[in-house]
Formats: C-alpha cells, sequence, structure tokens
C-alpha cells in the first residue's frame, strides 16, 4: 500500500468526518460526509444499499475523501482509492464498532438488513 | 435558481470549511477542503490557475461540495452544481476577504496573488439535514 505520512496520520485515526466524493453515472460529483474506519491500510464505511453513493459505486469504484482538522483547519489530508470490496453487515456490527468510535451508544442501526461495509483501498494520500 | 431549505440556509451563510469535489480527467474524483462565499445565489470559492482543481473544471464543470454545521455535527449540507464563471483576481482581493472572513485580521494579499481566480459556481441542487 501507499505511504502514508506520519504527519497525516493523525487525522485517519481520529473520529473525524470524511468528506467521501464519488462520481454520479452522469460524471459529475457527489460529496457527503461519513463516519469511517481507518485500519491501517484500508478505510472502511458503513452504508446502506439503498443509497446513490453505493449506486454511484457501481459504475465507478473510484473514492476519494478529504479530512480536515477542526482544531487547525490548514491541517487537512486527501485519501484517494477505490472501492476494494462490498461486505454485507445485516447484524450492523460494522455498524455499531462504528459508533463506539464516534463516542455513540453501541446500538445497532434501524437499517442493519440493508447495511454493508465499503471497503476502500488507499492509493494516494496528500495533505498538510 | 434552487430552493434552499431554510433549516440548512444558516451552514451556507458561516465561515465554515466546503469539502469541494471535482472529477479529475480519469474519472476519479478529487476532494479538498475550501473556504467560501455564499452570496445567496451562487458560492465563491479562490482559488489557483495551476491547481488541480481548476484543470479538473476545465474539462468536467461539474462541482459538489458537503459541509458539517460546526455547531452540530449531526447537521450538514450537500450541494451540487457546476462552475458557472471564472472570475480573474489578480491582486488576490477576494482571497483576502475570505482569509478575513475565516478569522485572519489583517491578512497580506497571497504571495500567488497573480495567478487568483474566482470560482463561481451555480448550485442546482442541496441536500441535507
Amino acid at each position: 500500500m501507499t505511504a502514508i505520512p506520519d504527519a497525516l496520520r493523525p487525522l485517519l485515526e481520529a473520529p473525524a468526518i470524511a468528506h467521501l466524493a464519488t462520481v454520479r453515472p452522469d460524471g459529475s460529483p457527489r460529496s457527503s460526509p461519513m463516519w469511517f474506519l481507518f485500519d491501517g491500510e484500508r478505510a472502511r464505511f458503513s452504508h446502506t444499499r439503498t443509497r446513490a453513493k453505493f449506486r454511484d459505486l457501481q459504475a465507478n469504484r473510484a473514492m476519494t475523501f478529504s479530512i480536515h482538522d477542526p482544531d487547525d483547519p490548514a491541517h487537512y489530508v486527501e485519501v484517494r482509492g477505490a472501492l476494494e470490496e462490498i461486505v454485507p453487515d445485516t447484524a450492523g456490527s460494522f455498524s455499531i464498532e462504528l459508533r463506539r468510535h464516534y463516542g455513540k451508544d453501541p446500538v445497532p442501526p434501524d437499517d442493519a438488513a440493508d447495511r454493508v461495509v465499503l471497503v476502500m483501498r488507499i492509493d494516494r494520500v496528500l495533505g498538510n | 435558481m434552487t430552493e434552499i431549505p431554510d433549516a440548512l440556509r444558516p451552514i451556507l451563510e458561516a465561515p465554515a470549511f466546503a469539502h469541494l469535489a471535482t472529477v479529475h480527467p480519469d474519472g476519479s474524483p478529487q476532494s479538498s477542503p475550501m473556504w467560501f462565499l455564499f452570496d445567496g445565489e451562487r458560492v465563491r470559492f479562490t482559488h489557483t490557475s495551476f491547481r488541480a482543481k481548476f484543470r479538473n473544471l476545465q474539462a468536467n464543470p461539474g462541482m459538489a461540495f458537503s459541509i458539517l454545521d460546526p455547531e452540530d455535527p449531526y447537521r450538514y449540507i450537500e450541494v451540487r452544481g457546476v462552475l458557472d464563471e471564472i472570475v480573474p483576481d489578480p491582486t488576490g482581493a477576494f482571497y483576502v476577504e475570505l482569509s478575513r472572513r475565516y478569522g485572519n485580521e489583517d491578512p497580506p494579499p497571497p504571495p500567488d496573488a497573480a495567478d487568483r481566480v474566482i470560482l463561481v459556481m451555480r448550485i442546482d441542487r442541496v441536500l441535507g439535514r
């Protein structure tokens, strides 16, 4: 995998909000805030099969997200990569793990039946 | 122009960070945090004519950004649209205006003023909660 500069790694490890961009079928971009978990190698997002981003990724697997440090906005990271795998999460267990990471009550989501984990391969890390 | 729900308007009016996505010529997205100014109709970003986003927009004018409400991280807005206009900013005046808006008291013009441009985005769709 790609090298991640030490100065940027804390932004990936903190429970920060990632703004995840995908490309819509018409070729225009979409951006939305997402929780994620970085396992040291890949980034994982909780998502559902019914949502727009999931459909975007069926046609174009490219994913990019950016995060800024709320305490120091000039400090940011941009991560480029691609959807590597979609893992069903019908028990909502990854969603629960994410909630715990973000300091929320670890309860299963209402839409667990449609839940998936989007596993993103990291190709490039930029930032400041 | 598109309707902006009243509940989301304060997020566009605050000096928050917009994560602006464009599309690279290879079809993959690019995203980075940006200062911006919403004038009630269009959104303006300060940029330079030599950066990746500028080049991306030459080929694909699609733009989208998302912002978290600094006051309440459960609230956010997603805005989609296209590049409407590129306005030269050779003195960096718009950069300085934005810098002041984001809390810098007496900002000098940017060292890259000669290459500064204003990306003016037309809003086509607003989502959020």
